[in-house]
């Protein structure tokens, strides 16, 4: 068991037998990746490749986003416009670029809002135990009843009222906040484990402070956790934002892939099929590569699981 | 609910230059093929028999059922089915649409013995419902109904004298007997007529409505229709009112509205013949036009509605100067837009014929008032209403606004307001930047709590553009008035100074005869094109609208608009159980 | 067993409580504060910014005084099972929720029968040939579905359902109650397609609890005794791996029904979730702090349910 604990983040699998020069580990992680978890690896790649086109996405698109093209509106996919143009000419193809780019942003944000969160609170509520473990998990007890989606609905149906509110940012708090409780339990339950290793009671009885031994004893063995959450979590966001827009709770007049299904898909499909289906797509292939993805992260990180 | 109900068209005058033999045959054709596509609009009375239950359907639920106090307009659309109103607008027949006459209705008969006073005589026969045991509709339920709407009416402004609206037509109202009511003008105002018409102004209500019963959730009939089952959000059903003093004239047995939201949901649900009638996206006519060959296609007409971009007049705002406003409207593309939301070049390739019509000041839909921006009469202001950028270019040059304009431009981009309604926005932006002379920032804001305060209301104290929608008026004057005059409710441009346009304004209110009325609104219409207080919209083109063949006359009674149809429209449809397939 | 289930009950209720104070915080004290109320709103839309309107709406609604006084009012109203009423229509919300509450708990409830039915033979046939094509194509397939998104689904088989084969979904909701037959036939689709997304979670599952009971000694045991292969599954296997899945059937149920708001609106489904939907925007304080407290106490009752099922599924726990 401790063994296991003290491994870090990434390494797995059959112990490695030669050291390899410290710059190559990545490359060689990827290829045994690649190995193991083929479907994985497929899904590494498909983020990868979402986020290369979020990031560059200025340079990918073919128009700017919000050029209007009132002689080439509701078309087919063309030369001029790859995947066709919506009912005001706007072209798909660079909308969806710049859609990957908000998809990223909402879910990425959101995330990392979660998992901070939800680490600072799993570690300190676990590590500390106690009374304070107890009260704080009643807490996290109500933050976990809250329902989802319904509060979402509520709190981004009035923020979406107020002037200059920046509804993409208010959507990565919202659900950043929300998603906190559910993983700050498994982070907790991983550090209750961690706690009693030998090399944390060796860092108390060389005198360590609590803040140090959290930091340097055990976040990194409740790291891999905190990653394969992460990614798994990050499909769901996604989806959660496609919902809330499609039910007129998003990121109104912004290219998100939800906005884009939700009002010009929705209204002109059966004029252009296109409009509807390739942010279905996009928003169907983002939650696929995060899903298989993350399963095949979590298969090789969790340390619960590697034992199998 | 029912399509090709509220319109209003009336066909464009021909043109007047005598056509050669070729054009003439070409003409011909066209117009045959014109044929094969539109239903003709045969008036089928003769045949018609009673009974049947109409399959319509609504996008929408109410906010509640009380039209004369809720904050939203939707509860005056649903009270048009069962609350009957003094008057009501005559309809049009086949190829002629409704001309905003009025008939009576709960006022079976009026006069005006002077320019400030009208009397009613109620309708002798007209009862409310069972729910109040029969009683006859009075006087003073039609007291009581204007009280409640002075005091609490979303539209009280258009029309009742109040402390704070001192240029209300309407002071008082008194019940003279138990069927006579009487009102007292504040000043000869000659559009009172149509507004006591119009479903959002005097909608007559029962006095059991205070105490008796709740209106938001609870009605009484007196008109029609009663609504006999109501779900929020799921479905209205709509019988015939069996008390109702016209019901043997009514030949359905009622209407079943369901509410369904999502588009692709009401498509399906016409094709498959569970809704009789759609008004569809106009993108999607063509295709089902040619997917459906058994249903009935028609026309319906202009709107009289147009929306605006309004200005920001704060001091220093480069729109005070009119060549400013003038260059803003020679900016926009009107033939591209209109293209854009009416679908007119799939239509022409297709042979589906469409008339577009820009809109002057006032909607392309006004009828024999209307001028239009094209033709040698609107005179010099004319050439705004064509898209020249050089021109503009100049304009704003001799302004001093050579370097081009910085500003905001506003607009309700959340589905707030639909979603039709950001792409007019986006295309106004599109125009305005395209020319190089303006580089417009986007503000969205909220609809009840920022836009209307800060912007549509403010009377001119924002920045930049606003785009604006506005809500239908029974007559022009109300429209005018509110938007245009310097006391008016919206005044946009009341900080521009412009004794001119008052001036006509309040001629054409108290002008009786309708011919120098219309003189009037045209002349205005000249002034307007050139001081451009407000750009208008584009324009607009016919919507197309479906019917199954078995809804008899439908689209034959042509009613004034959606909610005068309940008793001048709704109530000549049969159903012709013959022509059902499935 | 007695005193494990006073706590847990105590802890309910405070979990609820908490809940209530934090919507109401949020919409009554937090948004006001930097922005506007209910009434603002409606002001607004009268189109008059007339102080005295404000605050005789105010008045009429119950919104003004001590808004901590108030959160006790509507406290005490909840005891009573008194919800209050809507700003909009005066409704009682008890009565509106009595109407609305059993529809999202069916589609809720068919939904998560649906995911179970896709997702248990799934799961086991994925687990027994572990690593073989099975496997990979169920959990390929469980992992699509996952992916796509369900209002999108709905939209599209609406669209082409009736390009091709003329079909609509029925129309005129009907309570169970009132004609069956049609009340299935309405919700038959909506719920089916809520199922599919919980599914593919379920048979990921499924598959986990499977593989770890047949590494366990006693099936190996039963295989050595040479019982059939169908046998081992089904009387030993299944029955023991199905437990922890019972517990994220029980967890995922609220979810499901909070998730019920889309298809409610595609299918003009009289549900929960769309009066939320169709209340929010209009900050119909009461409407919004009853539904938010609603899917909170299906959460903890689901909570409850479960932990509480626990020694009954196995023998082995006990508090």
């Amino acid at each position: 068991m401790a063994s296991t604990i003290q491994a870090s983040a990434l390494e797995f699998g059959p112990r490695v037998v030669k050291e390899r020069p410290l710059a190559l580990r990545p490359v060689f992680w990827l290829l045994r990746f690649a190995r193991q978890k083929p479907l994985g690896f497929v899904g590494m790649l498909m983020v990868a490749g979402l986020v290369l086109v979020a990031i560059f996405a200025d340079q990918v698109a073919t128009h700017p986003v919000n050029k209007l093209d009132l002689k080439h509106r509701l078309e087919g996919p063309s030369a001029r416009h790859w995947l066709g143009s919506d009912a005001t000419g706007k072209d798909t193809f660079s909308r969806l670029v710049y859609g990957a780019r908000i998809s990223m942003m909402v879910g990425f944000g959101a995330v990392a809002i979660s998992a901070a969160g939800a680490a600072t609170l799993g570690m300190v509520s676990g590590f500390f135990g106690g009374w304070f473990d107890k009260i704080l998990q009643r807490f996290v007890d109500a933050w976990q009843a809250m329902p989802g989606l319904i509060i979402l609905i509520t709190i981004l149906g009035i923020v979406r009222r107020m002037p200059n509110v920046n509804l993409v940012l208010a959507m990565v708090i919202a659900i950043g906040v929300l998603t906190i409780a559910g993983s700050s339990r498994v982070i907790r339950s991983q550090v209750l484990l961690v706690k009693q290793a030998p090399f944390v009671e060796a860092a108390h009885s060389m005198g360590a402070g609590s803040g140090r031994i959290m930091l340097y004893c055990i976040l990194p063995n409740v790291f891999p956790l905190i990653l394969v959450n992460a990614t798994v979590a990050l499909g769901g966001v996604i989806l959660a934002e496609a919902s809330l827009s499609f039910l007129g709770f998003g990121p109104a007049g912004e290219p998100s892939w939800g906005q884009m299904l939700s009002v010009d898909g929705r209204e002109y499909m059966r004029k252009q099929p296109g409009l509807a289906l390739f942010p279905g797509i996009c928003i169907g292939i983002a939650v696929f590569g995060f899903n298989i993805f993350g399963d095949a992260l979590r298969d090789v990180l969790d340390p619960r699981l590697r034992r199998r | 609910m029912a399509a090709c109900g509220g319109d209003d068209d009336e066909e464009a005058a021909e043109p007047t230059s005598t056509p050669t033999k070729e054009e003439q045959e070409k003409q011909e054709k066209k117009e045959e093929e014109v044929k094969s596509i539109l239903w003709q609009r045969i008036d089928t009375t003769a045949q018609a028999v009673k009974g049947g239950i109409y399959q319509g359907y609504t996008t929408a639920d109410v906010t509640n059922l009380d039209p004369l106090s809720s904050p939203s307009f939707t509860a005056a659309f649903s009270g048009c089915w069962y609350h009957p109103r003094l008057l009501t607008f005559k309809p049009g027949y086949r190829d002629k649409g409704a001309t905003g006459e009025v008939q009576g209705y709960l006022g079976a008969s009026w006069q005006q013995p002077e320019p400030t006073t009208l009397i009613f005589k109620l309708q002798p026969n007209a009862v409310w419902d069972e729910k109040l045991n029969k009683r006859p509709i009075d006087a003073d339920d039609v007291v009581f109904s204007w009280n409640k709407f002075a005091a609490k009416g979303i539209s009280r402004k258009d029309l009742v004298k109040l402390p704070d609206n001192p240029n209300g037509a309407v002071e008082s109202i008194e019940a003279v007997d138990k069927t006579t009511v009487k009102f007292k003008l504040a000043y000869p105002y000659a559009p009172l007529l149509p507004a006591l018409a119009y479903s959002r102004y005097l909608q007559v209500m029962p006095r059991e409505s205070e105490g008796g019963y709740d209106p938001r959730n609870e009605t009484r009939s007196g008109g029609p229709w009663m609504l006999t089952d109501y779900q929020r959000s799921v479905k209205f059903e709509m019988r015939k009112n069996p008390n109702y003093w016209a019901a043997d004239k009514v030949y359905l047995d009622g209407f079943d509205i369901p509410i369904i939201a999502e588009y692709s949901a009401s498509l399906a649900q016409f094709r498959a013949k569970k809704v009789w009638a759609l008004t569809p996206r106009q993108e999607d006519v063509v295709g089902l036009y040619k997917d459906l060959p058994g249903a009935l296609v028609a026309q319906g007409g202009h709107t009289r509605t147009v929306y605006f971009l309004f200005f920001g007049l704060q001091p220093g705002s480069p729109f005070l100067d009119e060549r400013v406003r003038q260059a803003v409207s020679m900016l926009i593309d009107r033939d591209a837009w209109i293209d854009t939301f009416f679908n007119i070049s799939e239509f022409n390739k297709e042979g589906f014929p469409t008339d577009v019509r820009y809109h002057s000041h006032i909607a392309s839909g006004w009828e024999g008032t209307w001028l239009d921006p094209k033709s040698p009469d609107m005179g010099a202001g004319g050439k705004h209403f064509q898209k020249n950028v050089a021109e503009a270019k100049k304009l704003l040059e001799a302004a001093g606004h050579g370097g081009g304009i910085d500003t905001d431009i506003a607009w309700i981009a959340t589905g707030q307001y639909g979603t039709t309604f950001p792409k007019y926005g986006e295309l106004f932006k599109g125009f305005l930047e395209e020319s190089g002379l303006f580089r417009l920032k986007l503000v969205n804001p909220d609809y009840a709590t920022d836009y209307l305060p800060n912007y549509y209301r403010s009377k001119g104290n924002f920045k930049g553009i606003g785009v604006g929608a506005l809500t239908t008026y029974p007559d022009l004057d109300q429209f005018l008035f509110a938007y245009f005059h310097s006391k008016g409710s919206i005044g946009h441009a009341s900080l521009l100074v412009d004794p001119k346009s008052d001036q006509l304004i309040e001629a054409q209110r108290a002008e009786f005869d309708a011919g120098k009325r219309a003189a009037i609104i045209k002349d205005w219409q000249r002034h307007a094109a050139v001081t451009m207080p407000l750009v208008p919209f584009p324009g607009q083109s016919s919507a197309y609208a479906f019917a199954w063949p078995w809804v008899g006359n439908v689209g034959v009674f042509r009613a004034f608009d959606t909610e005068s149809a309940r008793d001048t429209y709704e109530t000549t449809l049969w159903y012709d159980k013959s022509k059902h397939t499935t | 067993m007695g005193r494990y289930v006073t706590q847990r009950l105590i802890l309910a209720g405070f979990t609820l409580l908490l809940v209530s104070i934090i919507v109401f915080t949020l919409l009554r004290v937090i948004v006001p504060l930097v922005y506007v109320d209910a009434v603002d709103i409606i002001a607004g839309e009268y189109g008059h910014s007339d102080p005295e309107l404000a605050a005789q709406l105010r008045d009429e609604y119950g919104l003004s005084g001590n808004v901590v006084l108030q959160y006790f009012e509507w406290l005490g109203g909840l005891l009573r099972l008194d919800l209050g009423e809507s700003l909009f229509n005066g409704r009682a919300i008890t009565t509106e929720m009595g109407d609305r509450l059993p529809v999202s708990l069916e589609l809720g409830i068919i939904g998560l029968l649906s995911a179970i039915l896709f997702s248990v033979p799934m799961g086991v046939v994925a687990a027994v040939w572990q690593d073989r094509w099975p496997d990979y194509v169920f959990r390929t397939f469980a992992i699509m579905l996952n992916s796509i998104p369900g209002f999108w689904l709905a939209i599209m088989i609406i669209t082409f359902g009736s390009l091709w084969f003329n079909w609509a979904p029925p129309l005129n909701f009907k309570y169970l109650w009132e004609d069956p037959v049609a009340h299935i036939k309405i919700m038959a689709l909506p719920a089916l397609l809520i199922g599919l997304t919980p599914s593919a979670g379920l048979m990921r599952i499924v598959r986990t609890q499977m593989l770890e009971v047949m590494r366990q000694d006693y099936i190996r045991t039963a295989q050595a005794k040479g019982l059939a292969g169908h046998v081992v599954i089904f009387r030993h296997a299944m029955r023991n791996a199905l437990i922890p899945v019972v517990t994220v059937i029980g967890l995922s149920l609220p979810g499901l029904i909070a998730g019920t708001a889309i298809f409610e609106s595609i299918f003009t489904l009289p549900g929960m979730g769309q009066y939320l939907v169709s209340s929010v925007s209009n900050f119909d304080y009461p409407v919004v702090q009853s539904t938010n407290l609603i899917f909170a106490v299906l959460i903890v009752t689901a909570n409850l349910g479960v932990d509480l099922s626990y020694p009954l599924l196995d023998p082995r726990i006990r508090y």
